[in-house]
């Protein structure tokens, strides 16, 4: 079914490039949200992602391909536009004033999304990238490998290495 | 007491920590993706240009058509007939405005001397009818090219091909016209002040050579919507080349009586109009209308064609 809608979207089917977006951009965007940490800028990402996507679909040569080659472009949209910011030295807001504003819940479960949204922050772009693709994009091992571009083996210690240092993070965030 | 929890290692608590918390955060705010509204739009486009061609004389849309494009070659393209890049027995590409100055009349900014004119205007309509870019011109010392140029027939558009190795750099300055994405983001901010323009800088494209873009709003409105010009740059890494490009973005000078118009323009805050009947009183947007008013007391007020829809309901209780 999904490759009858890659097909059918790169003949010009908005309608089915439509359905393709729907349905894996819900799953991308908890990654991107990993990497980029505020929801706006993750919605961001998946926008410019998706118009990336449909303007270069001609590119994609296996119809098959398709979820791993869309990750991979929102991935490193959103790692970039990390690392940019962290250049850039932008003030942050973080998810909880971004989030709060919104008129949220401030109870006790949504102060642990905060402190591990600020975990997050205290590691590398790359680290959260493979991160939010097993934790938040649910996805296995292989496919994090195949989204991120990377050999197998080194996306199973980079996920390791990158566990142990959000670990390390809540912890110091706990003694904080 | 028994206990079933398994322990879990910081690792694994960290993990799960992380599942819960981007799975939580995605639920309160979820991603917006809206394919009936895709549908809708793409419904609409066709829907109108059917219902205009219907309707038209022949021999009227026949001058209609001729005087628009006329005009829209001489006001808005006036180079329409730019060659393809890299047709040799073409003449050299131009845009409006002199060497090292773009001037189109809607707007205006200054670039090296050095740079060489790669491309003329050009209408970018990528397979279907709900994307479209006009390209206003492309410049540098690079090298360049696009499949993307009315290709509906080829049904593929590859993207630009740019080359800017050796310290080069390519610049495209486009528009959306149309865009499947063209959602008014009220509170998009610019991330970026340069000369006088607060413009939003993403590097998204980056990655993989690809090219980093600033966009500029027209003055009163928003980022990411129709008429707001991208400065997409191929090359950018390079300080030197950063510094041009930066250069460009702060000369850039709007038209006067240049403004946004359409859908994206923000809201104003509303003039408020007053409801006192049957004991109730409250104020209220004065754009909104009363829709219902029963004499029992209840009443509906709202606009529901406006983004994003909105009604209220009030009851007095006795």
């Amino acid at each position: 079914m999904e490759r009858e809608l890659v097909a059918a979207a790169r003949s010009g089917d908005d309608v089915a490039f439509a359905r393709l977006i729907e349905t894996e951009a819900p799953r991308v965007y908890r990654a991107v949200l990993a990497i980029v940490r505020k929801p706006e800028d993750a919605q961001e990402v998946i926008q410019d992602a998706s118009i990336r996507a449909w303007r270069r679909l001609g590119a994609l040569r296996e119809d098959d391909r398709w979820p791993a080659w869309y990750r991979r472009i929102a991935v490193r949209q959103a790692i970039e536009r990390a690392k940019a910011a962290g250049r850039r030295r932008v003030r942050e807001t973080y998810i909880d004033a971004a989030v709060g504003h919104a008129g949220l819940d401030p109870s006790e479960t949504w102060a642990e999304r905060v402190d591990v949204m600020r975990a997050l922050g205290r590691l590398a772009a790359d680290d959260r990238a493979v991160l939010g693709l097993r934790f938040g994009a649910d996805l296995e091992v292989p496919d994090v490998a195949e989204a991120l571009g990377i050999p197998l083996g080194t996306a199973k210690s980079r996920l390791h290495r990158a566990l142990g240092r959000l670990a390390t993070a809540l912890g110091d965030g706990n003694e904080e | 007491m028994k206990n079933d929890e398994p322990i879990l290692t910081s690792e694994e608590q960290a993990a799960r920590a992380l599942r819960v918390a981007l799975h939580h955060i995605a639920a309160q705010e979820p991603v917006r993706v809206d394919a009936s509204a895709w549908l809708a739009r793409a419904r609409a486009v066709g829907a109108t240009r059917s219902r205009v061609g219907r309707r038209l004389l022949p021999g009227l849309a026949a001058v209609i058509v001729v005087v628009l494009v006329a005009t829209a070659a001489v006001a808005v393209w006036p180079r329409w007939a730019a060659p393809e890049p890299g047709a040799t027995a073409s003449p050299a590409p131009s845009i409006p405005g002199s060497a090292g100055h773009f001037d189109n009349g809607t707007f205006s900014f200054d670039y090296p001397k050095t740079w060489r004119v790669l491309s003329g205007a050009y209408d970018e309509e990528t397979i279907s009818d709900l994307f479209e870019v006009l390209v206003y011109g492309v410049l540098g010392t690079g090298d360049w090219s696009t499949g993307c140029r009315r290709t509906r027939t080829s049904g593929e558009c590859p993207g630009d091909q740019a080359d800017v190795s050796g310290g080069r750099i390519v610049v495209k300055v486009s528009t959306f016209v149309r865009s499947p994405f063209d959602t008014c983001r009220a509170g998009a901010s610019p991330n970026v002040t340069l000369g006088p323009n607060a413009v939003r800088r993403n590097d998204g494209g980056a990655a993989a050579g690809g090219m980093i873009v600033w966009q500029i709003r027209r003055p009163g409105g928003e980022f990411h919507s129709s008429g707001t010009v991208e400065i997409g740059v191929w090359g950018a890494a390079d300080p030197d080349r950063l510094a041009e490009v930066e250069a460009l973005v702060a000369s850039f000078r709007w038209a006067s009586g240049v403004y946004a118009s359409g859908e994206c323009i923000p809201t104003p805050t509303p003039s408020l109009s007053h409801f006192d009947a049957g004991g109730v009183s409250f104020d209220y947007p004065s754009s909104w209308r009363v829709l219902v008013s029963p004499p029992d007391g209840a009443f509906f007020m709202g606009y529901g064609d406006h983004r994003p829809p909105l009604h209220g309901a009030a009851r007095r209780l006795d």
